[in-house]
């Protein structure tokens, strides 16, 4: 659209002629766009220091005469960096301009898609070019973004490939509603729920987020409305925040006939495992003996022990390995465990993690002709983890279509279809001491494998039934190498996307837009656990475990939107904008689990005893359907006064399904002010280029879930079997009561920023302070059980969230020579509190466990993380000692610390010279408490390297014993670290989270046109990347290596937690581009 | 633009709604969830009084409020609520054998509730419209609980009625509901017996005269299923023990020296109670950390067992032992075939695996005929209104061989062959006799005020899986005393009753926290502190 207007205005210019006289010289040449490779009529060409110039033509070629003694020309277009170039003695230049984010006059994509100049805007919007985004070694965009926006924090589950991710912009405005933001990617919603069938600790806590189905190579950029004020025309759907990305199947820019392929590889490694110890083996208190942990003797004294297979406890492990007892003068085994040497073996972090390999493949075609553009698309991704048996493989194909079909009659039509597969081990919640609830979990008893036992290439699996072979007497353990190869969770999903607008212009005052979108997913899951994992899973388990969920997920979403826009007099602009939207969401999934295998390795259900359609793990049904729809008008009113004052005012009024009709309607207003003080009082410094001050203030609401304003019953078909194989069922009032008069909870949020370019457009930076109160806050409330309800959902309480947002670009050097360095800063911080909950409760837990969660209390910071204390004296505050020498714990939960970072930043440098660019990301995080299970795992078990102490010196705990004298128990190093780390008060494991890390690393080169102009290429580059390259948790424990990006609670509003979760992911390679 | 009916979408296509609910099924899950609550609350009870393994170093660690919520969901937002959901649709449709049976439940959970916790919700409860419902007295709730009862009766009793429901218990004969009811408002009268002797004597003398208590055939259990997935019909017990790696609870050394060395031979139960997996002590203390240990102080002074009851594998743990878990899954002695439905120790000394024994068929044994003796016996050596040490006695051996009997007739069901080779029933009934003449005589020999103890600790052997009435026993005799004291030489304040559950506290704005677990329930006006009970 902006280049249509520029066209015309270039049309105009060119009719103007300029003085020219004989003796000049005449340069010619072409200014090409460097968005789109296309020439660009209507840059201005200006001889320095003269009144001498010219406007480029329809392709964007000039002539212009230059005088003697001139010998610099100076190329400018409006949103396009000015450059000056040295004449020299040539007589053609050719010359690429380039986007200048650095200016006001940007255009961005704000909400239902509609572009406005930056300067008009009074909220933030963040956007992300496809620069930060492309050829990165993630094949998730989401965490392509870390760092990269002010306001926005995105949290990976752990480093597994496919796993989910977690957005929050602006801190938390929902209890116990998602915070997640909404996507919408073409101008209509993408759904990227993730469909986690299992809670965290039922093995659910890395299922993936469904934005993994988006392309990142298919995306041209991403604009961020992080307030209300931004989001108001998306109502409710835009409360958390909304991520409009605009593809190049999408979007309407014509661009040149040119073919894109990118090739890269990358590697991917666990980068947070802990550094594991050479000189202690397993046992306990300096004694050897097959226990979890490693606080056994020294491993270089050349003990020996029992061979630990032949020293099993379980008779069909013993039996199968005659080889590992001592022989019968006969040849026969007899009963004694050969010996087994008592020293170092090869330790997990080698064995077992590895490096996987990314590749990715994309090919992008495109072209048009005068009326009709077409860009189309394919990716390949195969993306293997750094742990056997995860890996994921991805196919997309984009095709986007824009034509006028009329002069006032346009289409633009985009198609999506990707295909995710996704094989990984599971991934469980794990407390230091196996996985939870006996779920498989490839991590919980892996870190803390022992260090003199040979797991490496000791047997995993017992040849005569290929059960688990673990070194544990009980068979215990789920040796990894038998999970990662017997147990797998399988997704398929298949989805097709389609966004398609009709546009009609009546007049170049009026014109509509009709929208539509279909997104439409199937997601097809199994869990395929082989039988005979032994005592580490639950007895269901080990008989063979197999279910099968298919999901569909299918959004309509319709707009119709009118525009308008006049001049009401010379300085007074007029828009207008009125639309209507209809979204009808429907989600719906069936499943089979099977148990009880028969035939190892065949997974159909006619191979297994017993199918239900419920999963027995958590006793849901696995078929359920669940629809929503909503309904909207919304209206914009934007005034602008001589292009320095704008003013905004829009409202949405909504109708929703998923409350009582009382209370379905609900309006949404929000207004907004842009003020240019340096266009309004003309201030010509170079000191300050621009300056904006803009105020915004939006409303939102939260609907909740589909079915919480109706009481029903609970069912179980197969409840209870008697002995006599008898099947009864039952019916049972739900513990959820039904609340009909739910309303909505409503969100209220101002925002006041500075914007300004400074020092000759060498330094931008952009500021916003907001507010945002949620009032009648739809919480999950327990409530008294007394009641004969455990939880319902009721408008209570009150979230304050304030946060400052602030970015800030700068060139502090820009050379002739065309070596440049720019520098981006990106600084978050949130506060977000509880204020009030309402009578008679004390808080809510929004995420965990009862005993150890995210917690919402009044007055304090809203998730802050509550779990056992130290029982302390009361006089000094001291931590209280037992005589055994253990901490005593508090017989009340206490508050544990508050996991909200207390602020976040990033460092973006970019260098350039000639064709080479070099570009880090650093990143900090301060503060913000985790509670870490993975210290349990390795710090408690003692298997991280030494030396953390001295283990064979006793130690006393600071504190004071239960008299109130100062402690002097001694304990041993065994006791010190296990009990206190693993079986003591949580408040052990809880620890500072701030981090400093390098994200992205990248080097590169543009292979310069003289050379690539004797090749068939159009342009070629290389570059060498790498993510998450570098980082240190500065106060976590030593050698622990402990990498805070993690969320043992999985995708959803809990914060600060890591069960056992699993390493962080490294990655580096190479990308390889071509054009032609 | 909005037409109503296309965002009508309030109702759930996915569940069963108050119009389509089905008593009987409603029933069911009463039913279950009923034996499920008996579980949790009687885990306490157990563990309390040495039944079981005790966690922890502290009564205060081992009891935190939070440990309680279970039990408070399932009293109040299972089981209550449904009754309730229950009474609404069965009153008017005349299903008064519905109602007998959910009436009789619920007195059982009001009477555990108070017995726990004292005061709780009551008369303000299981309103949707109060989410703060207050305390009730709870000599109230006992009254209320006692009427549940008599109306229960009448329904049992009542001419006409209408449905017939699925009874897990006893199959449809209301008869034996009715002896049930006897047998529990004998309990919740002995129960009042401190703070109301006369009313307790003419109640329990009027029951007496009554002469309808269950008796044996008629025991009030469940009977758990051997299904192991979907559903899971196994005993609780069993089923965290019985698994490929063992685990599971450890049995306390008090309860099994009691069994094996006390009495300086072998209660005859024991082999049904414990199932030991290896025959012989172990002797690595990287399996049994106590093996390396001396113990303390105020057990050598005592002159308690440590760390193993004698020399056969009888492997537990110390009463407040707050030790990690070593290799041990496949070594500790575990629950056997009473109750738990495991295995028979016919000295095979082999590993428990899930298909082992019973495969998880047992029972929770709520009200048995033998508890009805023992209960009679503590009420005539204690009352002195109808004081009666003759009776007393008589009862004491009723209660022992019913107990004995009952133990082996349910075992047999399952494990007949293992047993009769093992022990025919006709060697078994004579060590039976012997052991009831021993703690005859025992009893005779024993002054006035020490004979309750013997009463108690033939009850509290007979009990193994119900802790409900061993924490009642304990609490309103102080009987058996004398037990094992925790490893920790001050561990703490015995729960005289529990702290009120976290999930209650934080909701209920009229929710008040006790000052201590030394209060005592209403009818506990026994001697403040541990040194009554311990």
């Amino acid at each position: 659209m902006r280049k249509a207007l520029l066209f015309v205005i270039a049309l105009f210019t060119m009719a103007l002629t300029f003085e020219v006289s004989a003796q000049q010289r005449v340069i010619t040449g072409k200014v090409i766009s460097d968005e789109d490779g296309l020439g660009l009529p209507g840059a201005s060409v200006l001889v320095k220091g003269t009144t001498i110039g010219t406007t480029t033509d329809l392709d964007g070629n000039y002539s212009i005469s230059v005088p003697e003694g001139s010998n610099v020309l100076i190329f400018s277009f409006v949103g396009l960096r000015t450059q000056e170039e040295n004449i020299g003695n040539r007589s053609v230049i050719n010359i690429i301009l380039k986007v200048d984010a650095s200016q006001l006059s940007e255009v961005v994509v704000t909400a239902i898609g509609i572009e406005k100049d930056k300067k008009a805007l009074g909220y933030a919007v963040s956007t992300v070019g496809e620069e930060l985004i492309q050829n990165r070694p993630e094949a998730d965009v989401s965490r392509v973004l870390q760092g990269k926006v002010a306001g926005v924090n995105i949290t990976a589950t752990n480093g597994m490939s496919g796993s989910g991710t977690n957005i929050i912009i602006r801190g938390y405005s929902s209890a116990t509603g998602s915070n997640q933001p909404l996507f919408v990617v073409d101008g209509v919603p993408f759904n990227t729920n993730t469909n986690a069938t299992n809670g965290f600790t039922t093995g659910g806590a890395t299922t993936s987020s469904r934005f993994l189905d988006i392309d990142p190579n298919n995306i041209e950029n991403v604009s961020v409305l992080k307030g209300l004020s931004a989001t108001v025309l998306y109502g409710d759907q835009g409360r958390n925040g909304v991520i409009l990305i605009t593809t190049k199947s999408g979007a309407s820019k014509r661009r040149a006939a040119e073919v894109t392929v990118n090739q890269s590889l990358f590697s991917n490694s666990a980068a947070s495992l802990p550094s594991f110890g050479q000189l202690y083996g397993n046992g306990f208190q300096q004694q050897p003996g097959l226990f979890f942990s490693n606080f056994g003797p020294r491993l270089d004294i050349g003990l020996q022990t029992a061979h630990p297979i032949a020293s099993s406890g379980v008779a069909n492990i013993r039996n199968a390995f005659p080889e590992f007892f001592v022989p019968n003068a006969d040849g026969t085994p007899s009963t004694t465990p050969i010996r087994y040497d008592y020293k170092a073996y090869e330790d997990v972090g080698s064995f077992f993690f590895k490096t996987g390999l990314v590749s990715n493949t994309s090919v992008q075609v495109a072209g048009s002709s005068d009326k009709t553009g077409f860009s189309a698309s394919f990716g390949y991704t195969s993306d293997e983890g750094f742990i056997p048996g995860n890996k994921l493989e991805k196919f997309n194909f984009g095709l986007g279509v824009n034509s006028s079909i009329t002069d006032k009659f346009s289409v633009n039509s985009s198609f999506t279809f990707a295909i995710t597969d996704l094989t990984s081990p599971p991934v469980n919640a794990a407390f230091g001491s196996g996985p939870s609830g006996g779920v498989p979990s490839a991590f919980a008893n892996t870190l803390y494998l022992p260090r003199s036992i040979d797991s490496a290439n000791l047997p995993f699996e017992n040849p005569n039934d290929r059960s688990n072979v673990g070194h544990r007497a009980n068979n215990d353990q789920v040796n990894p190498r038998w999970l990662t190869r017997y147990y797998r969770d399988l997704s398929t999903v298949n989805r097709f996307f389609n966004s398609t607008s009709l546009n009609y212009d009546f007049n170049d005052k009026f014109s509509a837009t009709y929208r539509i979108g279909l997104d439409t997913y199937s997601e097809n899951r199994q869990s395929q656990y082989n039988k005979g994992g032994g005592g580490g899973v639950s007895t269901l388990i080990n008989t063979g475990y197999y279910r099968t969920v298919a999901i569909s997920n299918t959004i309509w979403n319709q707009d119709l939107v009118l525009t308008y826009r006049t001049e009401l007099s010379d300085k007074l602009g007029f828009a207008a904008l009125l639309g209507g939207n209809s979204r009808y969401d429907t989600y719906s999934q069936d499943g089979l689990v099977s148990t009880g295998q028969l035939a190892f390795e065949l997974f159909r259900h006619s191979n297994f005893l017993q199918a239900s359609s419920r999963d027995p793990l958590n006793n849901q049904p696995l078929q359920f359907t669940e629809e929503q729809r909503r309904m909207g008008i919304y209206a914009q009113v934007t005034l602008d006064y001589d292009d320095y004052l704008f003013l905004n005012l829009s409202a949405r009024n909504d109708w929703t399904s998923t409350v009582e009709p009382e209370n379905q309607r609900i309006l949404y207003p929000g207004a907004s002010v842009s003020f240019l003080p340096s266009q309004a009082f003309n201030w010509n410094s170079s000191t300050v280029n621009d300056l904006k001050l803009r105020f915004g203030y939006g409303t939102s609401a939260g609907f909740p879930n589909p079915y919480s304003t109706r009481n029903i019953l609970n069912q179980n078909a197969r409840a209870f079997q008697n002995t006599g194989g008898a099947l009864f069922q039952t019916q049972s009032v739900s513990t959820v009561l039904g609340n009909p008069n739910l309303k909505p909870e409503l969100h209220e949020e101002f925002e006041f920023g500075v914007e300004s370019t400074m020092f000759n457009n060498k330094l931008r930076f952009d500021l916003s302070l907001y507010q945002k109160n949620t009032r009648n806050l739809i919480t999950n409330s327990p409530i008294d059980p007394a009641t004969g309800f455990t939880s319902t959902a009721v408008n209570i309480g009150r979230i304050r969230n304030r946060g400052i947002e602030f970015q800030a670009t700068a060139t502090p050097v820009s050379r002739p020579s065309g070596f440049s360095w720019e520098s981006i800063v990106n600084f978050t911080l949130y506060r977000t509190v509880t204020m009030e909950l309402t009578d008679g409760l004390d808080e809510i837990v929004v995420a965990g466990f009862t005993d150890l969660g995210n917690f919402a209390i009044p007055g304090k910071p809203f998730n802050i993380i509550k779990g056992t204390g130290f029982a302390r004296d009361e006089q000094t505050g001291q931590p209280i000692v037992l005589p055994s020498g253990d901490y005593q714990t508090a017989a009340e939960l206490v508050e544990l610390g508050d996991p909200n970072p207390a602020f976040t930043g990033s460092w973006i440098n970019t260098f350039r010279y000639k064709g080479f660019f070099f570009n880090f990301m650093m990143e900090y995080r301060h503060k913000g408490v985790i509670f870490s299970n993975t210290v349990t795992a390795t710090l408690a078990r003692g298997v991280t390297k030494d030396p953390v102490v001295d283990r064979e010196l006793t130690f006393i705990l600071p504190g004071v014993k239960q008299d109130g004298t100062p402690n002097d128990i001694q304990v041993t190093a065994a006791n010190y670290f296990f009990n206190q780390y693993h079986t003591g008060a949580d408040e052990s494991n809880v620890f500072d989270g701030s981090a400093v890390r390098l994200r992205e690393l990248s080097l590169g080169y543009d292979i310069p046109s003289s050379i690539i102009s004797k090749t068939p290429f159009k342009r070629a580059s290389i570059a060498l990347s790498g993510t998450n390259l570098w980082f240190k948790a500065l106060n976590f424990p030593p050698n622990m290596n402990f990498d805070p990006d993690v969320l043992g609670t999985g995708v959803g509003n809990g914060l600060g937690f890591d069960f056992v979760t699993g390493p962080s992911s490294r990655r580096f390679g190479g990308t390889v581009t071509l054009a032609f | 633009m909005v037409s109503a009916c296309d965002l009508d979408l309030q109702d759930d296509p996915n569940a069963v709604t108050a119009a389509t609910a089905d008593p009987n099924l409603v029933l069911n899950r009463i039913q279950l969830d009923f034996v499920n609550f008996f579980n949790t609350t009687g885990n306490n009870g157990m563990r309390l009084t040495r039944m079981l393994n005790q966690g922890s170093n502290l009564y205060e660690q081992a009891y935190v409020p939070i440990n309680f919520n279970g039990i408070w969901t399932t009293a109040y937002a299972n089981i209550l609520n449904d009754i309730k959901f229950l009474e609404g649709r069965a009153e008017p449709a005349n299903f008064r054998r519905h109602l007998g049976m959910a009436r009789t439940m619920r007195a059982y959970v009001l009477i555990t509730l108070v017995d726990y916790f004292n005061a709780v919700p009551y008369s303000a409860a299981l309103d949707p419209n109060e989410f703060n419902p207050g305390y009730d007295d709870p000599a109230a709730i006992y009254a209320a609980a006692l009427a549940d009862l008599n109306q229960a009766k009448q329904d049992f009793t009542a001419a006409v009625s209408s449905g017939s429901p699925n009874d897990f218990f006893y199959a449809g004969n209301y008869a034996n509901w009715v002896k049930l009811v006897n047998s529990l408002q004998l309990k919740l009268h002995l129960n009042r017996k401190l703070v109301d002797a006369a009313g307790a004597a003419s109640a329990i003398t009027a029951l007496v005269a009554e002469n309808n208590f269950i008796e044996p055939g008629q025991e009030f259990v469940f009977r758990y299923g051997s299904n192991l997935t979907d559903p899971d019909a196994r005993h609780p017990r069993f089923a965290s023990q019985y698994t490929p790696g063992g685990g599971g609870d450890y049995q306390s050394t008090w309860y099994m020296w009691h069994l094996t060395e006390e009495k300086g031979f072998d209660d005859p139960r024991v082999r049904f109670y414990m199932y030991r997996q290896v025959l012989a002590n172990p002797t690595d203390p990287d399996q049994l950390r106590c093996l390396g240990e001396i113990a303390p102080g105020h057990y050598l002074a005592g002159g308690f067992p440590f760390c193993l009851p004698g020399t056969r594998g009888y492997w537990g743990r110390d009463h407040l032992n707050a030790e990690g878990i070593p290799p041990d899954g496949l070594g500790r002695t575990a629950w056997g075939v009473y109750p738990a439905g495991g295995r028979f120790d016919n000295n095979a000394g082999q590993s428990i695996n899930p298909t082992a024994g019973a495969g998880g068929a047992g029972i929770q044994p709520i009200m048995l005929p033998a508890y009805v003796d023992f209960m009679l016996a503590e009420a005539y050596q204690t009352i002195p209104s109808i004081k009666d040490t003759g009776k007393a006695k008589e009862l004491v051996g009723t209660g022992m061989k019913k107990s004995f009997d009952y133990v082996r007739a349910f075992s047999i069901v399952s494990q007949a062959g293992v047993i009769n080779t093992f022990e025919p029933l006709a060697d078994y009934n004579v060590r039976v006799t012997n052991y009831i003449t021993f703690v005859n005589n025992e009893f005779d020999a024993a002054t006035d005020a020490r004979k309750m103890y013997f009463i108690g600790r033939e009850y509290w052997l007979a009990l193994y899986g119900n802790g409900n009435e061993s924490y009642n026993l304990y609490r309103r005799t102080g009987q058996p005393d004398g037990m094992q004291p925790g490893l920790l030489a001050n561990f703490g304040d015995f729960p005289r009753s529990l702290f009120y559950p976290n999930n209650h506290l934080v909701t209920n704005n009229r929710a008040v926290q006790k000052g201590s677990q030394r209060e005592r329930v209403f009818w506990d006006t026994n001697p403040e502190g541990n040194d009554w009970v311990n």
